[in-house]
């Protein structure tokens, strides 16, 4: 350990000048962050201090690694008493110590600056600390250890990012694309096996590298990561991030709740409102949710479908990010928001290679992934350009604009909960209702790191927030024999 | 006899280009062992596989008793290596350098650092890179003698270095040698010759020969025959006969295996008609061009 004291020191002395600069960009970012809160004039100007945020510490990495170079024959510490564990171990400290910690220090500061107790989010905090570490600084110790110098790094660095993309591109193209599109409650589970992956993969070059000095090797290990972390996706299903977080949740929803059935009603309104812009066949199935609790709701993450016909055809949809359950609301509403006991819309895409023929008969099984959701919480947002705390949604303003009002939150590095921006008139029933998206807004350095807005139907009337935390996960089958498609609402292109 | 160096039918090859082809290598504790050849005979390659900096393809290497693959920093404390070609970290004087490693070695002497900082006029507050390329090998050899090594591996040490520094290198490495074992590789013959006491001669991957500089100056001679009339060179002579050449009256040639009785007879035997027969001593340069000359025309 003393020895890998003796080399941190070393690394201080030699690098101190980039630790600075990493840590003045940090904080500046950390300003940025309070300064767009209050709404203040440096808030612009901070947030261009992002991009160099982030390429300040894989610069400061990079140059770290190489220090004690790993590739070659000309290195001066490969014939000196140098332990590579004591090598490892100091770049490892210095990481810890003099990136990692400082980003933590500029989080702590930005939400003590906004108002936030650092304890509320000091498990979010390691949280970040942890996805900090592996993802850049492992993969980047890794990257640097494989190459000779700077230049090389930067190179081998965007060769690997556009190999990803290009891997990326063939997965979506060889895959079910539904499976890969945007998860935004369960993201979680795809970037901790993603992280997971590149952890291993870094460990084992590093591992190469330091121990034996096994450069080619080492090589072909980066190449296969980068093939691997394109596919890995496969390995992480979205089902089994659900599948997850209902295990992990440790509530039994009662069977009773939020069960689904068939229920074509005349009077049911049009679920031809919400056409999509979508290849293939939009099928609109009309169902009815009942057994949820009065207080409570249910929010229907995805679906997935088996259609079999009469003559032995069928189609698996896989859990599709489009199918959802949309509730019949005045107007043909399509918003996909949490819902109540009563009629809706299950709806899916089929693809046009299962064509179908509006008289033929259909086995129609769907599974619906339902969020359970506790009490609804209401705020109201005054307008203002002031943004506002409000518990589990974060920080509010709602903006006279185009549309009529526009409201705006973002929130501090934890996802909110389920919330709705609700117009509501003096009179009658709401004039619009929104879902506030959970766009990431992360550079990986500030801490908000979600953000969601939506437009509000009129400047008169009281804007409301009705935000729900969820509290469980479960399933629903919904299994149809017989139907034909000239029963269902239906649009092909 | 012990060994500081052994090697065992040591063998590098970089895809299909063999760089050693089988090294068989002793090197006596405390002697001064010169690893000579032409450019590209694999020295700097053996050296690197002797410090584990390369993976040998076939074969093993002892250095200090201990396999050279399984060389552990408590052995590098006991190893100097000075290179030509190794990269230093240039930012750091030479002072903060002998600093830094300092605590790495048990056996590092303070004094002795001093002395040779002295020695070798090295000024201690000027970064390495900004050196020049003696300073720099100073720097490096300083570094690498301040604890006492029971063995000092030089890879090339004075290519590129005036006169003047390389006579300070020398003095700087002879006088912190006793009981040490060095072991260097060159291509500057007439300073090997100075203070070598062991010679290994590779070329293309292979050790020719190898043995004490002393036996190896005993038993080559330039042969110069003179005869009353030109005479033709016969067509069989001895293998041990390099480079045979004739000039009007006079033949001459190396003889590799002379022997102070053996050879005159032989060559009696050849050349029953010569009128005189000198054999004269050879410097080491001398020896080493017939021998690369004789290995390519083998």
């Amino acid at each position: 350990m003393r020895d890998a004291l003796l080399i941190f020191r070393k690394d201080v002395r030699r690098l101190w000048p980039l630790v600075a600069l990493n840590g003045f960009l940090f904080d500046s970012v950390a300003a940025g962050d309070v300064a767009t809160i209050f709404n203040t004039k440096t808030a612009v100007p901070l947030l261009f201090m992002q991009l160099p945020a982030i390429l300040c510490p894989l610069f400061l990495i990079a140059a770290l690694i190489q220090q004690e170079k790993l590739t070659g024959d000309r290195a001066y510490w490969f014939t000196r008493p140098f332990s590579w564990r004591n090598v490892l171990a100091a770049k490892l400290l210095f990481a810890v110590v003099l990136v990692s910690l400082p980003l933590l220090m500029a989080q702590v500061t930005a939400l003590l600056g906004t108002g936030l107790s650092p304890f509320a989010y000091a498990g979010m905090l390691l949280r970040e600390q942890v996805r900090f570490f592996i993802v850049p600084v492992i993969e980047i110790f890794a990257l640097a250890a494989v190459t000779r110098g700077m230049v090389e790094f930067i190179w081998v660095t965007l060769l690997c990012m556009v190999a990803q993309l290009i891997g990326l591109l063939i997965f979506l193209t060889v895959f079910n694309p539904a499976e890969a599109q945007d998860w935004p409650r369960f993201e979680w589970f795809r970037s901790a096996v993603l992280a997971a992956f590149a952890l291993l993969f870094a460990a084992a070059i590093l591992l190469l590298q330091y121990a034996g000095r096994r450069t080619t090797l080492a090589r072909a290990t980066l190449a296969a990561a980068v093939i691997a972390l394109a596919w890995a996706r496969v390995l992480a299903p979205w089902h089994v991030g659900f599948d997850l977080a209902r295990r992990w949740s440790g509530y039994a929803v009662d069977p009773v709740i939020g069960q689904v059935s068939y229920s074509p009603h005349p009077n049911l309104m049009h679920g031809g409102a919400c056409w999509f812009e979508r290849p293939g066949t939009f099928l609109f199935i009309p169902i009815d949710v009942k057994g949820i609790p009065e207080n409570l709701a249910v929010f229907s993450e995805r679906t997935a479908a088996r259609i079999e016909t009469s003559d032995g055809r069928a189609w698996n949809s896989g859990w599709q990010a489009v199918g959802q359950i949309l509730p019949s609301s005045p107007g043909g509403s399509c918003l996909h928001k949490p819902l109540s006991n009563g009629p809706g819309w299950l709806n899916f895409n089929l693809p046009r290679r299962f064509r179908l023929q509006p008289t033929e008969r259909l086995h129609i099984r769907a599974s619906v992934a339902f969020t359970l959701l506790g009490p609804v919480q209401t705020a109201t947002l005054p307008i203002s350009t002031h943004m506002r705390w409000i518990s589990g949604v974060g920080f509010c303003a709602a903006l006279v604009g185009e549309p009529p009002v526009v409201a705006e939150c973002i929130a501090p590095l934890e996802e909110r909960a389920y919330t709705v921006l609700r117009t509501q008139p003096p009179v009658g029933p709401p004039c619009s209702e929104d879902l506030l998206s959970n766009s990431v807004m992360s550079s990986g350095i500030g801490i908000w790191r979600f953000s969601g807005g939506g437009g509000t139907c009129a400047t008169q009337g009281q804007i409301y927030l009705d935000s729900r935390q969820p509290i469980a996960y479960f399933e629903r089958e919904l299994d149809i024999s017989g139907i034909r498609l000239a029963d269902l609402e239906y649009q092909r292109p | 006899m012990s060994h500081a160096i052994c090697t065992y039918a040591l063998e590098k090859r970089f895809r299909r280009t063999v760089a050693l082809g089988g090294v068989d290598l002793q090197v006596p504790e405390g002697s001064i062992y010169a690893l000579v050849g032409p450019n590209g005979a694999g020295k700097t390659t053996a050296i690197k596989v002797l410090m584990n900096i390369l993976r040998p393809t076939a074969g093993r290497s002892e250095v200090l008793s201990t396999d050279s693959r399984r060389l552990a920093p408590r052995d590098f404390a006991q190893i100097g290596y000075v290179s030509e070609n190794q990269e230093m970290p240039e930012w750091m004087t030479v002072a903060y350098f002998l600093n830094f490693l300092r605590p790495f070695y048990p056996t590092w002497d303070d004094a002795l650092a001093a002395e040779l900082v002295r020695q070798l006029q090295l000024p201690t507050d000027r970064k390495l890179k900004h050196l020049s390329r003696g300073m720099r090998m100073k720097a490096s050899l300083a570094s690498s003698l301040a604890y006492r090594p029971k063995l000092i591996v030089l890879d090339e040490p004075f290519t590129g270095l005036d006169a003047l520094v390389r006579d300070e290198l020398i003095e700087g490495l002879l006088a912190r040698a006793e009981g040490t074992t060095i072991f260097i590789s060159s291509h500057d013959l007439a300073e090997i010759e100075s203070f070598a006491s062991h010679i290994g001669y590779l070329d293309e991957g292979k050790l020719r020969f190898s043995e004490e500089l002393e036996s190896l100056s005993a038993r080559f001679r330039e042969v110069v025959l003179t005869f009353e009339v030109p005479h033709p060179l016969p067509a069989n002579l001895p293998a041990a006969w390099l480079q045979p050449e004739t000039t009007g009256a006079v033949v001459r040639f190396i003889d590799s295996q002379f022997d102070a009785e053996r050879t005159p007879a032989g060559v009696r035997q050849i050349f029953p008609d010569a009128r005189d027969i000198a054999a004269n001593g050879m410097p080491l340069r001398s020896i080493f061009v017939a021998l690369a000359k004789a290995s390519r025309h083998a």
